[in-house]
């Protein structure tokens, strides 16, 4: 490191408090517009901030909310007595702990699958030198273009009757059905079509392009293999662009329905079960009832009851989400800032 | 002879194995494109001028020319409509939320105390965009506006004296009262669908050189002047990409969709499904084409 030259310090400004009415003026006039704009800026952020939270908030509230007092003009946001009746029921409804399991290990089985893929691809696309190689790039774009619900059908299909080249069928006799397997999820995340895959891809190459390639030399210098290279110079080096984009796929995947509903469906999954769960809540609810204590206070036909439970619901399975968010924060937006997404 | 041969070889080596490696790593998301994406596409064309039955996942078409076309736009009750809204409300949806996260991104991207604080909350949204979650939570905060209490006292909201006001009083139209109480209403959703374009917005003020900003300033430029001459130009051709992402973001997420879904897995019609999606897909690459071309003139290239 090198030392960094002291400054000389008459370049210290000095910060004064003005004592004659002259001097008040002077320095309102040049400071005044500042301090306006601050007080503005300020303003502004809470103000959206306010509205960014108070959902979040107002989820909370109703989550702990006693069930007799929801719906009380009185106790809109903070709750009179507390109560954990609804946590309960919605940690029964959603059958949590497993549920939340299951979520956690397929979501992070995705990220990992996605974030390799797009990694190596988006880097091919970066260091490759044939033009006609580069060009299928615009196909990539095509991917991030086209909306994914345009192919739902043939995709569907492809799954239903899985087959590699007529080679399962000559050995079985007929082609597998790999619906309901979420190694469908993880074919598609690891050929590069996975949700969103297309973008991530474009976001690794815009990245790798600002890595300089005598990074690369260097390491052959030094007698570096090539996926040595890879694993040990580039990928430490793409650190702000695999966290950007680890963050964006665990959450974008945790929140998907489109795919998880169509390939998997696994009831497991919390966000088709909390899907499921608001779809026929009074049934849903009804099914549950022999687990629930009987001195609840349990209207499964109550439509305010009913809601107040999908919010614990919807609380439930966001949380981790946001514990997540809360642990990353930091280094998800440092690193988002510099992932070159500009390139 | 072979020895200098050798020799002349050597320094290229380097760029043919990482030629090599690249084409050998591009190999999956090739197998990829070609299985999920194109394959399907060219299945989806064929099957809109088909008529499409499933018997135990084997497929049976039968050719039935332009029909399906026209069933979908003519004779199906609600698809013409719901397409017209739904590029209706893309157009003024993308518009508000390029110019929010621009702006948001600009007031993220300045110094001041409690910068950290809110940029996490500005990005908070990235995390919790999804529509289930919009179900549970516009039930809420209904309950939570206090309307009912309002009107159940029998005079007006604020928010409707207001308007009255405006229109009554001030004598502004009532058309642009409208407008700009659809901005107001959409606000959450504008919010909560610009975390994404708002971090690329961010990533590209930080990389604006900082020496461009002091020759600004040695220019006498006052900061509204910079913004205008090097902020905006500088970021402009991310005003670009933020376009598309938010075109298709915003169509990912629309009725049409489920329309699509259900015609397709819940009444088993899958050639108007599939004609339905050409459709669709026809539409959303026209409405990129036209917005990427109005933007392209605009948008500043510095090499």
């Amino acid at each position: 490191m090198i030392k960094k030259k002291e400054k000389p310090k008459t370049a210290v400004v000095q910060r004064r408090i003005p004592k004659s009415a002259e001097e008040w003026i002077f320095w309102i006039r040049r400071k005044g517009g500042g301090i306006f704009l601050s007080f503005l800026r300020y303003a502004l952020i809470i103000c959206i901030g306010q509205i960014i939270l108070m959902p979040i908030l107002k989820m909370v509230s109703a989550t702990f909310m006693s069930p007799e007092e929801v719906g009380n003009p009185i106790s809109t946001w903070i709750p009179g007595t507390f109560s954990t009746e609804h946590l309960v029921v919605a940690f029964t409804l959603l059958n949590y702990p497993k549920a939340l399991v299951y979520t956690l290990l397929t979501t992070a089985g995705q990220v990992v699958l996605q974030v390799l893929s797009a990694a190596i691809t988006g880097y091919s696309f970066a260091r490759i030198r044939n033009k006609k190689l580069q060009k299928l790039f615009a196909i990539v774009i095509l991917t991030i273009v086209v909306p994914p619900s345009v192919m739902m059908l043939p995709q569907y299909l492809f799954f239903r009757n899985f087959d590699i080249f007529g080679i399962i069928e000559a050995i079985t006799g007929s082609p597998i059905n790999l619906l309901g397997n979420p190694v469908t999820l993880y074919i598609l995340d690891f050929c590069g079509m996975g949700l969103k895959s297309g973008l991530y891809i474009y976001i690794f190459r815009q990245f790798f392009r600002g890595l300089p390639r005598e990074l690369e030399e260097a390491a052959h210098m030094d007698g570096c293999g090539f996926v040595q290279t890879l694993f040990r110079i580039i990928m430490p080096n793409a650190m702000p662009g695999i966290i950007t984009v680890s963050v964006l796929s665990f959450v974008w995947n945790w929140n998907d329905t489109y795919y998880s509903n169509l390939f998997v469906g696994n009831r497991l999954n919390l966000m088709i079960k909390l899907n499921q769960v608001s779809g026929d809540m009074t049934n849903t609810l009804w099914g549950i009832h022999g687990k629930i204590p009987g001195d609840f206070f349990f209207e499964h036909t109550n439509m305010l009851y009913q809601n107040s439970i999908l919010t614990s619901c919807s609380m439930l399975v966001i949380l981790p989400l946001i514990v997540l968010f809360m642990f990353i924060q930091k280094r998800f937006v440092e690193s988002a800032s510099n992932a070159g997404i500009v390139g | 002879m072979e020895n200098t041969k050798k020799k002349r070889k050597k320094p290229s080596s380097f760029y043919r194995r990482q030629d090599m490696w690249g084409v050998i790593m591009l190999i999956p998301w090739l197998i990829g494109t070609v299985l999920f994406f194109l394959m399907p596409l060219i299945r989806v064309i064929i099957f809109s001028f088909n008529e499409i039955t499933l018997d135990l996942g084997a497929i049976h078409q039968k050719f039935v020319g332009l029909s399906n076309y026209i069933f979908v736009i003519r004779t199906h009750a609600t698809f013409y409509q719901e397409i017209i809204t739904t590029f209706a409300q893309a157009v003024p949806n993308t518009i508000l939320i390029i110019f929010f996260s621009l702006f948001a991104a600009v007031l993220l991207n300045g110094k001041y105390k409690f910068r950290g604080a809110a940029r996490v909350l500005f990005f908070l949204p990235i995390v919790l965009a999804t529509d289930l979650i919009d179900v549970s939570l516009a039930t809420v905060s209904l309950e939570g506006m206090g309307n009912d209490a309002a009107t159940a006292v029998g005079g007006m909201t604020g928010a409707a004296m207001v308007v009255n006001f405006l229109i009554e009083g001030v004598g502004l139209p009532s058309e642009m009262i409208k407008i700009a109480l659809d901005v107001i209403s959409n606000v959450f959703e504008t919010i909560k669908l610009s975390g994404v374009q708002t971090l690329i917005f961010l990533a590209g003020l930080q990389s604006v050189s900082p020496s461009m900003y002091e020759v600004a300033k040695m220019e006498g430029a006052t900061t509204y002047e910079t913004f205008w001459k090097v902020t905006l130009p500088t970021v402009s051709p991310l005003i670009l990409t933020n376009l598309v992402y938010t075109i298709t973001d915003n169509l990912m997420r629309t009725d049409l969709i489920d329309m699509i879904q259900t015609t397709a897995f819940g009444q088993a019609q899958y050639g108007y499904s599939a004609a339905m999606s050409v459709v669709f897909l026809g539409c959303t690459l026209v409405l990129i084409g036209v917005a990427t071309a109005i933007v392209g003139k605009v948008v500043f290239y510095n090499d």
